[in-house]
């Protein structure tokens, strides 16, 4: 009995030992939000919007395609070659939401899988390829930015295009991310908006985990596949122009530039209650700690600046102008570290693309 | 001083019923084949081992190789499965226990990435067994030799399981006296409502308040639970608690094999007329299929002075080693106050500490490598080295930065053909939903550094990066 007590005693010792006089109990992952409202507004200004200019300029992309198939001119080139860059800015403009039906449909692989293996495509050309078979041929943006660009001269390029073989080729592409398209905005339109809305809570799986853990996986991609690899950052600091994405086309940077901006976008919403950094503020507003939410915003837009002072083409850039990118990766690298651990942490959501393999304790 | 004396008397000297050991043997040796055998049909050995071309080692036991081939590797947990079973049955016992302590501390050892702590906890009380006279009575061995037959042991070996085992609440106890875990009620914030799917508590779950009941009743059950297990009219209550205790955190966390290693270990304490009715009960059942095993009489030399069978080690020589052992036991865990700084930040004096749970980490590090030679300075992808989860837990552990740092010097001299590359990492860490800083000085070049047990000077302390960037 004596024992007990001592031990008792001691142990009250140390719990009192163990306080100290802060403030009271704060559960700092637990607010009073309206999530539903923010992913409402999420859906309505961002991911539908998206997708509905993803496919007017994809379907704008197959008439001007057809126009040009029929009477091949430069002049149709030149209209064919704009609408690419909106098609694929348009795309840039989604390519982080890439849960839910895009995820289902693999939307990724149908647009947008880069550097592209040339070879490949030229041997794919001659022998022909299954289109449903997507793991077999390259595909999607890439494929037509070689199509359309990888000829010097609109002569030559009129050319290249006109072959039969091509323009299946490209038909296929095309026609594949059009269905895709109207597919995932019909999974919208089908239910998953409704599941999106009310996926309320922190948990894996719940809307804002997706939300959170698609910012952060995308920029941490872009960092290093449209920068990292293209500068040598990543490669023994020897560059590789000619994995920028669009290489061909030499749009990489308005890309690069397009990705962040969307990534912003999500985070800062377009308007109060239209992204994730209003949650965070709502948070931060009960948490005596260091706050993170305008931290995050600034680095978005130190990002941004540092774009501007980089030239198009970043094909040329990364080798010319390496102190500039540089300091882009440098920025990037800063914003991964706010996106992968600063957020997650603060709205008590776990990293899900990195996930335990075992037990843990 | 006259407490304690009597105390280490009674420990050589009084006779106690072998039967609680009987049944941990038994318990231990079957979770742990079990475990094998889950382990075994996971697919881990090919996630964990085959997979990765790296893997963090222990201070001291860099020398732990995984075997290259998949048959060695397989070959070793079935040798864990064996030779726990060996143990459960009490089958040529003392080699199954020292096979199964190797064989599972050496599988452990492999990947410091995998570290947990109730595995310590079982390579622990594998170490103990092969002490323990736990083969002598219900078991494969006293069977086909009778003379190693005993009903009672020295209280002694009874003991060493259960300070063991209160050592390990004691401190997880007190690892959850900090603020954090007491008054934000974190890391429970953060787990408890992610699990709100759960059927029945997942309302509860979602209550702000949920993470503090569950955070004070954890700390008040690993603190004081010791206490009610030892009590001769509480124990009742302290092993429902145990159960109840263990089966929720079975339902809150991924952690596997935990709550059945602990809920089974308790039983040690469990008053011995309950082993002994369950060890007839056994022998009355196998009586049935076999003849040879008859049902004995306990002898009730309880209480008495204790006498030597046959080939026993003499608990005399035993008492020494049981006190530095648990010395040992109580010093690890607190070594971290020699270190500067929050062990939850620096990690230094963390594991082998029974700090389960506490913390919710995560990081981000990444490394540059400089070339003086080519004047090349590059970052290196720890995807081409690393799997997403060895890179997660390297991101806040020190010794794996510094590891890796390593690795990543001598990986790299030889593709650049260069000697004197300089290693250096960017890596910011938060803990428990704070703000990140930065962990490592990023400018010290890691490759210079050797871990040891010395403080870690190039480790910053939260929030002091700022003169340096």
């Amino acid at each position: 009995m004596k024992n007990q007590s001592l031990y008792s005693c001691l142990v009250v010792l140390l719990i009192l030992a163990g306080c100290d006089s802060k403030k009271g109990l704060n559960n700092q992952c637990s607010v009073d939000y309206d999530q539903k409202g923010l992913f409402e507004n999420i859906i309505k200004q961002q991911i539908q919007p998206g997708y509905e200019s993803l496919l007017t300029t994809l379907t704008k992309f197959k008439t001007d395609y057809s126009t040009f198939q029929a009477s091949p001119s430069t002049g149709l080139l030149d209209a064919l070659e704009s609408s690419f860059t909106d098609s694929y800015m348009a795309w840039k403009g989604v390519e982080i939401f890439g849960f839910g039906p895009a995820e289902k449909l693999d939307a990724q692989s149908y647009f947008n899988f880069f550097p592209i293996n040339i070879s490949l495509v030229e041997q794919q050309l001659d022998a022909g390829f299954d289109p449903d078979n997507s793991s077999l041929f390259d595909k999607g943006l890439p494929v037509l930015d070689y199509f359309i660009f990888n000829k010097a001269s609109p002569e030559d390029r009129i050319q290249y295009l006109t072959q039969p073989k091509v323009t299946e080729y490209f038909n296929q592409v095309l026609d594949k991310m059009i269905s895709v398209a109207t597919e995932i905005l019909a999974g919208y339109r089908n239910g998953y908006t409704d599941e999106f809305i009310s996926s309320t809570g922190t948990a894996a799986g719940t809307t804002l985990s997706l939300l959170i853990n698609a910012l952060s996986q995308y920029f941490e991609n872009n960092r290093r596949n449209q920068l990292g690899i293209p500068s040598g950052a990543l490669t023994l600091d020897i560059p590789n122009p000619d994995k920028t994405e669009a290489y061909y086309s030499s749009i990489s940077l308005a890309l690069l530039k397009k990705g962040v901006e969307t990534s912003r976008l999500l985070y800062e919403g377009k308007m109060k209650g239209g992204g994730i950094k209003d949650y965070v503020t709502a948070l931060e507003a009960n948490n005596s700690g260091e706050q993170i939410a305008n931290e995050i915003s600034n680095a978005f837009n130190t990002v941004l600046f540092a774009i501007e002072k980089i030239d198009e083409p970043l094909s040329r850039a990364v080798s010319g102008d390496r102190e500039h990118v540089a300091a882009l990766y440098r920025a990037m690298s800063d914003q991964v570290i706010h996106l992968k651990t600063d957020l997650p942490a603060r709205t008590c959501i776990s990293i899900t693309y990195v996930d335990n393999p075992s037990d843990t304790d | 001083m006259h407490i304690r004396k009597t105390y280490l008397r009674k420990l050589t000297m009084e006779s106690v019923s072998i039967a609680p050991l009987v049944v941990f043997r038994i318990l231990a040796g079957s979770l742990m084949a079990f475990g094998g055998i889950r382990f075994l049909l996971s697919g881990w050995i090919q996630k964990l081992y085959i997979e990765p071309d790296f893997f963090f080692k222990f201070y001291g036991f860099e020398w732990v190789r995984v075997p290259e081939s998949p048959w060695v590797l397989y070959g070793l947990h079935f040798v864990i499965v064996i030779s726990a079973i060996g143990v459960a049955l009490g089958w040529k016992y003392r080699i199954s226990a020292i096979a199964f302590f190797l064989s599972f501390s050496y599988a452990e050892f492999m990947d410091a990435t995998n570290y947990l702590n109730h595995y310590y906890l079982v390579i622990l009380v594998a170490f103990l067994m092969i002490f323990l006279p736990a083969n002598r009575n219900f078991s494969m061995d006293a069977l086909s030799n009778p003379s190693i037959q005993t009903d009672t042991i020295p209280r002694l070996y009874i003991d060493l399981l259960k300070w063991q085992i209160g050592i390990v609440y004691f401190f997880a106890g007190l690892a959850k006296v900090n603020w954090d875990w007491l008054f934000h009620a974190m890391p429970l914030s953060v787990w408890l409502p992610a699990r709100v799917d759960t059927p029945v508590l997942g309302v509860l779950f979602e209550q702000p308040w949920a993470p503090f009941l569950f955070s004070w009743f954890g700390a008040i059950y690993d603190l004081f639970i010791i206490l009610l297990l030892t009590n001769r009219k509480l124990w009742k209550v302290g092993y429902l608690l145990v159960i109840i205790f263990h089966l929720m955190t079975r339902v809150l966390f991924n952690i596997g094999m935990f709550p059945y290693i602990m809920i089974c270990f308790t039983t040690i304490f469990i008053p011995v007329k309950y082993h002994e009715e369950l060890i007839s009960w056994g022998r009355k059942r196998l009586s049935n299929y076999n003849h040879l095993i008859q049902p004995r009489r306990i002898k009730s030399n309880v209480g008495k002075r204790w006498t030597f069978p046959t080939s026993f080690a003499s608990p005399q020589w035993v008492l020494p080693f049981m006190i530095l052992f648990i010395s040992i036991q109580i010093i690890t865990p607190l070594r971290h106050v020699f270190y500067p700084g929050s062990v939850h930040w620096n990690e230094e004096g963390y594991r082998w500490s029974w700090r389960v749970m506490v913390l919710e980490k995560s990081g981000t590090a990444l490394f540059t490598v400089e070339d003086p030679l080519s004047g090349r300075k590059f970052e290196v992808e720890n995807s081409q080295f690393l799997t997403a989860y060895q890179e997660k837990q390297m991101a806040f552990q020190p010794d794996f930065i510094l590891q890796f740092a390593h690795f990543i010097k001598d990986y790299y001299a030889e593709v650049l053909d260069s000697e004197n590359l300089k290693v250096s990492v960017m890596s910011k860490v938060s803990v428990n939903g704070r703000k990140s800083h930065l962990l490592i000085d990023p400018h010290a070049d890691l490759s210079g550094y050797q871990n040891s047990w010395a403080k870690k000077h190039w480790i910053l302390s939260p929030g002091s990066e700022k003169s340096l960037l």
